[in-house]
């Protein structure tokens, strides 16, 4: 666990900044359904893979398989699951006078920006597992090429409809950079 | 050709239909979907039946055409177009002039028998045109250019001065391409590739719809071609400075004729280009046979490449080309405002269209002192493996290859040393390549979106890549970056860009700010 633990964003005031420059966490709830949905992904992928080594490396046999696939199945679902909460440790936002930020990736790190002037519009997701634990995923559309969406999940329901709400772009505006 | 007294007045003109001939052309596009089905049927002939069914087809559509024409309603209002269509299902699009990106015409051969055009109404971002007009008349498609370019603008013009100022002359292009320039775009562009590969693409898929008939048929003198080169090849096989003389003809004669087609091809496609500015509104003309017009205003244009290939150089021109949100290929806005120019002419149209540009810029900053390290990396990866297959099959003399190195760290050093950005109030310019080199400029206000992005290998050497993302990046091109930036000048740069990125954006109310 993270020795210095940053606070869940209340949801009564969700741009109270908690870190030392205003970057916060996700829902600590995110965490959880991180490394479910990453402990899943690794499972998945182990098996395959399971089987390609075991038919190689025993080459015959019944006793190898029924040992290793049991093995790699957990091994996979444990690095899913610890891969999926690193990614969660990793992601950090803030919401600021310019616009939205968004770092986040385990080996290829991204800090992203959409500024408030260029978003196009909002959406709000909510997935079956994310609604389990009351979170939901933003989506802020620009009119750009790469980050045409900037999709990012694991925050509580009330924060992304409360970013959602600070983002909605305003309808006096004409000139959209376009 | 029109004259320019026939533009339409005021646009409040009351519902107008499309041009009386309109069902035919909509009846061709109709047919043309069925245009390959319909020649395999022919070549095979098979049934009797098939024939009254084409008939059948063929009037079904006619009266879907007929019945589209009477269906079809356009508007202009003072505050956009108004279409409605729809037989069955009736649709009413409002389009208003200043969501119209580009207005693009288009004729064929046909089309300017008839002296009609079709016309395209895009707007941003949309996959499909906003309105496909086919077809008007030529004067009224003129019309409705006028009118977008008029109402288009931040700044409306009084109704009754309309006519005053669309009666004003075409003004001087600022480029046209002669039949030299027509010679060299097409020796330095490609095209004769892209239409081999499209013969190919057709002869295979005409080969796979018509299993049998045709096969053997178009097959057999391919065979029959091969064999005898084959016999050829195979008998002076021990000779080889005839089969090097040979495969040298060869390939010389096929890089020849795909040269030749190129340069075929710019003719068609560009004979009397022209790119005039018309109060903020670029309008291309091109084209031989197949007429295109084009029009997009200049504050929409997102981002600007200039291209300069080796052949380019040696021909000692260069290409600029822009990006637009609506319409990310030729075919549907403009995309080269220059396909062929010499640099001053070039520099010329930028310190023209885009003055911020201050080009050619002398400010140019270089990337991490190391970027050649990571510019070898991928090319030595490659050699490694090409090596090592090669010595699989030739044992050591596959070590041959790697004569290459010095090419490439050649290449690397070249290319670091080229590469670079520069960066002021209103735009960023980068630049990379050493054979090929491109150039970008994005006017800050029109980034999208920043990014800064640090993989393992940046990490290792302190570096980073930005991106600049805009709209209508086309896919070939990418979005803008700079590579191989120092970590700290990264930083740097990316507050200073979302400095000017929000100073730039009328950002009238204040944003709900974090409470402290």
């Amino acid at each position: 666990m993270d020795p210095t633990p940053v606070d869940a964003v209340s949801a009564a005031d969700p741009f109270v900044p908690t870190g030392d420059d205003g970057w916060q966490r996700l829902a600590p709830a995110a965490r959880t359904v991180r490394a479910i949905a990453g402990a899943v992904a690794g499972a998945v992928i182990a098996v395959p893979l399971a089987v390609v080594v075991v038919t190689i490396a025993a080459g015959g046999g019944l006793l190898w398989p029924l040992l290793a696939m049991p093995a790699a199945v957990v091994s996979g679902a444990l690095a899913g699951a610890w891969i999926g909460q690193a990614r969660w440790r990793r992601t950090r936002w803030r919401l600021d006078a310019v616009g939205l930020y968004v770092r986040r990736g385990l080996i290829w790190h991204t800090e992203v920006l959409v500024p408030r002037s260029r978003v196009q519009h909002l959406d709000v997701e909510r997935g079956p597992l994310e609604r389990q634990f009351g979170l939901a995923t933003l989506v802020v559309h620009t009119a750009g090429t790469q980050t045409s969406a900037l999709r990012q999940s694991g925050f509580d329901e009330a924060t992304a409809v409360a970013l959602r709400d600070a983002l909605i772009p305003d309808a006096a505006r004409h000139a959209d950079a376009l | 050709m029109p004259t320019r007294s026939d533009t339409p007045g005021p646009p409040p003109g009351g519902p107008q239909r499309l041009h009386p001939f309109s069902w035919l052309f909509v009846l061709l596009q109709q047919l043309r979907a069925f245009a390959i089905p319909l020649v395999v049927l022919l070549v095979t002939g098979r049934g009797q039946s098939s024939e009254w069914l084409g008939l059948i087809g063929v009037a079904g559509l006619t009266a879907l055409s007929v019945a589209q024409y009477f269906t079809y309603r356009y508007e202009p209002t003072a505050e956009g177009i108004v279409i409605r269509h729809g037989i069955l299902q009736r649709t009413r699009r409002d389009i208003p002039y200043e969501r119209i990106h580009t207005v693009n015409l288009h004729q064929t051969v046909l089309h300017r028998l008839f002296g009609v055009a079709e016309v395209r109404l895009e707007s941003a971002g949309s996959r499909e045109p906003e309105a496909v007009m086919r077809v008007l008349a030529m004067t009224e498609a003129r019309g409705l250019e006028e009118l977008v370019r008029l109402y288009g603008g931040a700044r409306r013009p009084p109704i009754d001065g309309i006519a005053d100022r669309a009666a004003a002359e075409e003004p001087a292009p600022l480029l046209t391409l002669g039949p030299g320039e027509l010679f060299r775009l097409g020796l330095i562009s490609n095209r004769g590739m892209a239409v081999v590969a499209a013969i190919v693409g057709l002869a295979s898929q005409v080969l796979m719809e018509s299993q049998d008939a045709a096969r053997d048929s178009v097959a057999a003198p391919l065979r029959a071609f091969y064999e005898l080169i084959h016999g050829f090849v195979a008998a002076r096989l021990d000779d080889t400075a005839a089969l090097a003389a040979g495969t040298l003809f060869v390939v010389g004669a096929a890089l020849a004729l795909v040269r030749l087609l190129s340069v075929v091809l710019a003719f068609v496609q560009y004979h009397g280009f022209v790119l005039r500015e018309h109060e903020r509104q670029l309008r291309v003309q091109r084209g031989l046979l197949t007429r295109v017009r084009h029009q997009l205003p200049r504050r929409r244009i997102q981002a600007w490449r200039i291209d300069e290939t080796l052949l380019h150089r040696w021909l000692g021109r260069q290409t600029l080309r822009v990006d637009s949100a609506a319409g990310a290929d030729d075919e549907r806005g403009i995309r080269e405002l220059a396909p062929v120019a010499p640099p001053a002419t070039v520099t010329e149209l930028l310190a023209r269209l885009l003055p911020d540009a201050r080009w050619p810029r002398t400010d140019w900053r270089p990337v991490h002192p190391r970027a050649w390290r990571r510019l070898l990396v991928r090319p030595f990866a490659m050699l490694l493996l090409l090596a090592s297959a090669v010595a699989w099959f030739e044992g050591l003399r596959g070590l041959v290859v790697f004569v290459a190195v010095p090419l490439l760290v050649l290449r690397a050093r070249r290319q670091g040393a080229f590469a670079g950005y520069a960066i002021d109030d209103r735009v960023v310019a980068v630049r990379s390549g050493w054979l090929t080199r491109r150039w970008g400029v994005v006017p800050i206000a029109k980034l999208q979106s920043i990014r800064v992005t640090q993989s393992p290998f940046d990490r290792r050497h302190c570096m980073a890549t930005l991106w600049l993302d805009t709209a209508g990046a086309p896919a070939a091109d990418g979005v803008l970056r700079i590579r191989f930036l120092p970590v700290d000048e990264a930083r740097q740069l990316y507050a200073r860009l979302v400095d000017h990125m929000t100073a730039s954006s009328p950002l009238a109310t204040a944003p709900p700010v974090p409470a402290e």
